[in-house]
């Protein structure tokens, strides 16, 4: 047994409101030099919908993540060892600027330069990068809440999946839904960016499991922008260096969320330590697509047993790491209560950003002019919600409909529990067999509903600081402390970023 | 004297700017060694350019080297005709290449907008002076015929004779002006790497074929006894015989890439884990000094008086150290009278500690740079570097029971009475009303 | 118009409906170039205009006030039908077929000084709304002594010459902000009741927030009979607990929740009971009288709902929320609609009727209902707005320039309970601007 602490999430997407608080509280943050302007570290897309960068989730196309070779062994889609060189001039399946959006502003000045007529000036829109006037064609949340469906929505490639008949009820206006899916990197347990990048700039720090790029290392390859399938690498123009989401981890190292987290709407984010098994991982990596959420999930120990935090504190994890292992709500979420999934396990990354699929388009259906909200026969009715069980497999469970099933039983079955509770119009005897259905006892539900409904933010987030000696950099300067390091500019750099001659 | 300064000035001059400048950027400002792709503004016809360009210049790199590192061989070689033909005709190919790579890389930049926002100026001169070398050298494959073979005569023994510190100029003062043109832009193109994104050649990242998949990096000291690099998540053998391939097929890229090593060479060794331990806890040990010092800072700053030595235990002979309010050394000693005498022990001259022992002159050594003072004035003795006297302190004696019996100024000026008897119990103590008023 | 500070270039206070927090704006940096405080512009018009009143006025004059029947007031049981005195349907009396008509002194050689000064009314007449009075007298008092105050003519007056003072001042005497005031306003409200109310007041009697409280942290308001919440103990606001909890009356005709509102003008225009109303068509809006219908137009029903970015258009207008978005509002409609017109998505299109156009973008999406087109609230026109062909070249304009204001004549019966004119609360206002447009494509936008 190898135990490895790792921050991890859980984004319950029923709660998400698709705000957009946290893009901007990343893009604020992080974001907002030239050349990172066309960056979103933290985005939320409207699902179905291409995403940003547009259908970064087609790997036949981006060729990010692993997949297996014919000998059944773990290979990087993007590139093999040798290949790696030869595509350093040109790497062809690098998303350009195109794919995501070029960045614009307006000609603010023109609004006070005008000169004195009788009709109103305008800003026009300029590139950021040219700075030479442009038609605005596409944007990082380009297809939000259905725009241009015809071009985004239904060119989801999660539609796949589906029949041409699904597809077309997916799109009539009375059965029309759509779901918010907020996205930062996952900082992933077996990360294909880490493995592609060829200067070795990329890493995974070993206490907390954030993945980070070492800037003074980056060599601008972008060969992990290629690798990443969930596309949460960017290229910094300007500096010629790769960046990417970094968990807010000077925020972590002192026991705070991460700004978007602190800024949730919605309170849809969880953050919590998981503790994992790093041996186990080379086969769960290689778990055939059915079972790759189960085998994911057999990853993770339990921080309860007690041979588990015996190893973990002989890995060197601290006390308080394995105290808040054991308080974990994204143990519970994952785990305990197996209501989170991975986003496309099949990239075979493990993920450690784990989503509770949403179940609300599926609460009423309209048939035969009757809205029916009575949902008695609900659980037979799964197979035909509005937001299809396939479409929803494709997205969290490797295309498994059990394992999406499930947790929308489960999810169910807590709001048949809670209303019988506080509106008492659901037969007891009901409850208890619809609790039965979805394994969940009575105070499994009250937990699950405390913990979605009701959780403050001590509970939300439960994330020790982390320990003083361990939040030194990881650099190739020797460790850098911080009495040492005063006024330097973070995040493992000695200078400000500037691009190279 | 041009012919001097073109054909041994400068190349020397390019080498200690490449080498020198090279690796001061690396250590200076390491954030800026980076390919400076610019592929994600502009993708299609970067690939008319890079590819084309990269593997021309890769096979013409070879075909220059070669001839100049391995003579004998490259010799040996060319004695077959058709061997000769062959290579001829592909460094003409490479430079065809290169110069389309060229072209369409220097069109791309003056012309795509996007591009354009990340083209500095060197960008083009270095575009334009790659262009200049290449047409040059395809004019010199064209018009003087044969040069695989008429330059182990000429140029590789003159860039040998460089290498050597010992410039032969005869061995080109007869060649053709474009071969010498060749030469020279060559140089001014070495000289300017330091200067440009062509340092990015010495990044090509060979150690990618041989590393573990996945790198870990714990800043844990608990961990310290762990290798660094950990995880392998797929077979290790596997990963060996392809290191071993990567290797033998990289054997050609290493020529370019040993430089990297070079540059590694230069940086230094990293630090080993025991090492880093040691660091730590000298680090450690620093900052236990720190604090200690605070200590007496705080004491200094908190009392009016501060206990120096009981009277009996100062000697005439032998000083004893302590600090004063100033967090300077001083010295106390009893002198014959059997009254303490307080002297400061900061050197005047640069601030060296004073030595405690008296010598026989009655004089105290500071043993930086020999500078004696004597012991009662606290004046150097002429000849001393030192040329201020090391000032005396003011201090005050207290019985047991903190009575004040006697205090003296710096100046000498005494207040109380005091009787022999009482002398043996009392303290010495330094006075803060003293420093203020000195 | 008068360039006003933005809400990071003065001090300011600012609170919502049914959010129990009351917060602060600060001068983060002093407004740009001549811009100032809304207070600051028009404390020095009143300056301009005491001035000029020196000139005009030789001393205090008479004026005629009429105010509407209102709310809290026994005007609002005086009309339980409608008459017109003006049609000789009933006598004139003000105050109950009439508004009231009440004779004023102003002098406005004293605007100024008035404007700067906490008068005397505020202090002998008391406090209050919802027809709930709290006495403040004492507490205006010493209020004199611990504040900054302006003396003329003999008095001395708590000062509002700057903002800060204004805020001060109304935290210091409202009840949301002082907890004496929120107790004396049960106090008040329990003598209407008959039941003790101010146990929900005793706890926080002593609290006062000022605006350095406010500035350093978030203050929740106090729990007062001017809103219908408890949020004592940090329980989440929610409307009505206390009529449920406290058996206070809904202030309504009959102290009840009405489903069914029995009034002849609610009768008269279907609307006393809450059912469901299709959309008025193209012929009763009669907005596309003047406008070319066909020409490879289509008609649409119009729509102006809020934004997902923006309140109106404060907010949206950011480089950040324009890039979250399209960087322009467009138009929304439906993809088979579009597709009639051959608009693609992100396509230049031109909405008009008889009130105006509007050059912007098309969304096209199937979560719009056919037949049916909405530009979200986006009043400004400063960036990317392009020039209408059908305006002479000129600039297109904003989402209402499609829209006309039509007051719904159900806020206007007056006099009758719950429908009495009562100010923010009820009166003439606009009804949802549902209107008909024509949409054509345009090749290629004009700037």
């Amino acid at each position: 047994m190898d135990v490895r602490a790792h921050v991890s999430m859980v984004f319950h997407l029923d709660k998400c409101i698709g705000c957009h608080t946290c893009s901007v509280a990343c893009k604020n943050v992080w974001t907002d030099s030239p050349g990172a302007e066309y960056m979103w570290w933290n985005n939320v897309e409207t699902k179905p919908g291409t995403g940003y960068p547009t259908r970064w989730e087609d790997q036949m196309n981006y060729k990010g993540g692993w997949e297996l070779n014919k000998n059944r062994e773990l290979v990087l889609r993007s590139q093999s060892k040798g290949g790696a060189l030869a595509k350093l001039f040109y790497n062809p399946r690098q998303p350009g600027l195109d794919d995501y959006y070029e960045p614009w502003t307006y000609r603010y000045q023109d609004l006070f330069d005008a000169p004195s007529g009788d009709d109103q000036p305008t800003a026009v829109p300029i590139s950021q990068i040219t700075g030479e006037p442009m038609d605005i064609e596409a944007g990082p949340n380009w297809d939000d809440d259905l725009s241009g469906s015809p071009i985004y929505a239904e060119n989801d490639p999660n539609l796949d999946r589906l029949t041409e008949d699904e597809r077309q009820m997916l799109f009539d206006v009375e059965s029309i839904a759509m779901m918010y899916l907020p996205r930062i990197c996952n900082h992933c347990a077996n990360p294909s960016c880490v493995a592609s990048c060829p200067s070795g700039a990329l890493y995974k720090r070993g206490e907390d499991g954030i993945v980070l790029v070492n800037q003074e290392k980056c060599r601008g390859w972008r060969a992990c922008v290629v690798a990443c399938p969930y596309k949460k690498m960017y290229y910094n123009w300007q500096t010629g260096k790769s960046e990417k989401c970094i968990l807010c981890y000077p925020r972590v190292e002192t026991g705070q969320p991460p700004a978007c987290f602190h800024s949730c709407v919605g309170r849809i984010r969880y953050m919590g330590v998981l503790l994992y098994d790093a041996e186990r991982m080379v086969d769960a990596m290689k778990a055939p697509e059915a079972s790759l959420v189960e085998a994911q999930r057999n990853v993770l120990l339990d921080p309860h047993d007690r041979e588990v935090a015996a190893a973990a504190e002989a890995n060197g994890i601290s006390p308080k790491f394995i105290a808040a292992a054991q308080q974990s709500p994204v143990y519970k979420y994952v785990k305990e209560w197996q209501l989170a999934l991975p986003l496309h396990p099949e990239f075979r990354t493990l993920p450690m950003l784990y989503y509770v699929p949403p179940l609300l388009p599926v609460m009423g259906r309209a048939g035969d002019g009757i809205y029916e909200h009575e949902a008695e026969e609900f659980f037979t009715h799964l197979d035909k919600s509005r937001l299809p069980m396939k479409f929803l497999a494709s997205l969290f469970s490797a295309g498994n409909l059990d394992v999406v099933k499930a947790v929308m039983k489960k999810q169910m079955a807590v709001r048949y529990y809670k209303r019988a509770q506080d509106v008492d119009d659901v037969d007891a005897a009901k409850v208890q067999r619809v609790l039965r259905e979805a394994h969940l006892t009575p105070e499994q539900a009250e937990a699950i509903y405390a913990l979605t409904a009701l959780a403050p933010m001590t509970e939300r987030y439960v994330m020790p600081p982390i320990q003083r000696e361990e939040a030194l950099d990881g650099f190739d300067m020797p460790s850098c402390s911080p009495e040492m390091c005063k006024g330097k500019c973070g995040l493992g750099m000695t200078q400000a970023p500037q691009r190279g001659a | 004297m041009l012919n001097v300064f073109l054909f041994a000035g400068l190349p020397y001059i390019a080498l200690v700017t490449l080498v020198g400048g090279t690796i001061y950027r690396y250590r200076s400002n390491r954030f800026s060694y980076s390919a400076l792709s610019s592929q994600f503004l502009e993708k299609k016809t970067l690939l008319w350019g890079s590819v084309p360009w990269h593997l021309g210049v890769f096979i013409l790199l070879i075909g220059h080297l070669i001839p100049i590192f391995l003579p004998g061989l490259w010799r040996s070689l060319m004695v077959n005709q058709a061997f000769l033909l062959l290579v001829e005709s592909a460094g003409i190919a490479a430079a065809i290449l290169c110069l389309f790579g060229l072209s369409v890389a220097l069109v791309r930049r003056l012309t795509v907008a996007k591009v354009q926002a990340v083209t500095s100026p060197m960008d083009l001169v270095v575009l334009g002076l790659l262009l200049f070398q290449v047409l040059l050298g395809l004019g010199v494959a064209m018009a003087h015929r044969w040069g695989a073979v008429w330059s182990t005569q000429t140029t590789t023994p003159y860039l040998w004779s460089l290498l050597l510190l010992q410039p032969n100029l005869d061995l080109v003062a007869n060649l053709p002006p474009m071969v010498r043109l060749h030469l020279v832009s060559a140089f001014v193109l070495v000289l300017l790497v330091p200067f440009s994104r062509l340092v990015h050649m010495f990044s090509v990242p060979l150690a990618y074929l041989w590393r573990a998949p996945q790198i870990v990096i714990w800043n844990n000291p608990r961990r310290f006894r762990e290798v660094p690099v950990v995880r392998q998540f797929v077979e290790s053998r596997r990963y060996f015989l392809r290191g071993a391939f990567g290797l033998t097929a990289g054997g050609t890229l290493l020529t370019a890439g040993v430089m990297d090593k070079a540059v590694s060479f230069f940086r230094g060794p990293a630090m080993s884990p025991e090492e880093q331990a040691a660091l730590l806890r000298k680090r450690l040990q620093r900052l236990e000094m720190t604090a200690e010092e605070r200590e007496l800072e705080l004491e200094r700053l908190r009392n009016n008086y501060i206990f120096v030595a009981n009277l009996k235990e100062l000697q005439p002979q032998a000083g004893k150290y302590f600090i004063d309010y100033q967090m300077r050394p001083a010295l106390a000693f009893r002198t014959e009278d059997g009254l303490p005498l307080l002297i400061s022990a900061k050197c005047t001259h640069l601030g060296c500690t004073v030595a405690s022992a008296v010598d026989a002159n009655k004089q105290l050594l500071c043993p930086c740079h020999m500078s004696y003072f004597d012991l009662h004035s606290g004046a150097p003795s002429p000849g001393s570097p030192a040329l201020a006297p090391l000032p005396r302190l003011g201090w005050a004696l207290m019985d047991a029971q903190g009575k004040l019996l006697l205090k003296e100024g710096p100046h000498g000026r005494r207040e109380g009475e005091f009787n022999v008897a009482q002398l043996e119990e009392c303290g010495v103590f330094i006075c803060k009303e003293y420093e203020e008023n000195a | 118009m008068l360039p006003a500070a933005t809400y990071y270039e003065k001090d300011d206070l600012n609170s919502t409906d049914l959010h129990t927090f009351i917060h602060p704006l600060q001068a983060a940096v002093p407004p740009c170039w001549e811009a100032k405080s809304d207070w600051q512009i028009f404390r020095d018009l009143a300056q301009v205009t005491s001035k000029l009143a020196e000139q005009y006025f030789t001393g205090p004059v008479k004026d005629i006030l009429v105010t509407p029947l209102m709310h809290d007031t026994p005007a609002e049981i005086a009309q339980p039908h409608i008459r017109d005195w003006g049609k000789g349907e009933c006598e004139p009396i003000p105050g109950k077929t009439m508004p009231n008509i009440t004779v004023v002194e102003r002098d406005f050689r004293k605007v100024y000084q008035k404007f700067i000064s906490l008068g005397p009314n505020f202090r002998n007449k008391g406090l209050g709304i919802h027809g709930t009075t709290y006495q403040v007298d004492d507490l205006y008092d010493a209020y004199r002594k611990t504040h900054p105050v302006e003396f003329w003519e003999g008095g001395i007056y708590p000062s509002l010459r700057e903002d800060r003072d204004v805020c001060e001042a109304i935290l210091h005497f409202a009840a949301e902000t002082n907890g004496e005031c929120a107790w004396r306003a049960y106090q008040a409200e329990s003598h209407k009741t008959g039941i003790d109310h101010t146990h929900l007041a005793a706890d926080t009697r002593a609290v006062r927030i000022s605006f350095k409280d406010i500035v350093t942290e978030p203050r929740r308001s106090l729990t007062t009979p001017f809103w219908t919440g408890v949020t004592n103990n940090g329980r989440t606001y929610s409307a009505y607990c206390q009529n449920v909890e406290e058996l206070i009356p809904w202030r309504t005709q009959t102290g009840r929740q009405h489903l069914y509102l029995d009034h002849e003008a609610y009768r008269a225009f279907g609307e006393h009971l809450p059912t469901y109303k299709p959309r008025p068509d193209l012929r009763t809006t009669r907005d596309l009288d003047y406008t070319a219908t066909d020409g490879g137009g289509l008609v649409l029903n119009y729509l102006t709902p809020h934004g997902k970015w923006h309140i109106h258009s404060t907010f949206g207008d950011t480089l950040r929320m324009e890039t979250l978005s399209r960087g322009i509002e467009p138009a929304w409609m439906n993809d088979r609609d579009a597709g009639l017109l051959g608009i693609q998505d992100n396509d230049w299109v031109e909405l008009l009727n008889d009130h105006g156009t509007v050059v912007t973008r098309a969304c096209v999406s199937a979560r719009i209902p056919r037949g049916i087109c909405f530009i979200y609230h986006a009043t400004e026109r400063t960036v990317g707005t392009p020039k209408s062909r059908l305006r002479g070249g000129r600039r297109a304009g904003g989402h209402n320039s499609l829209t006309r204001a039509r007051l719904k004549p159900l806020f206007m019966i007056g006099g009758y309970a719950q429908f009495t004119y009562a100010f923010n609360y009820w009166g003439p206002q606009g009804v949802n601007r549902d209107t008909f447009v024509v949409v054509r494509k345009i090749e290629k936008p004009e700037w």
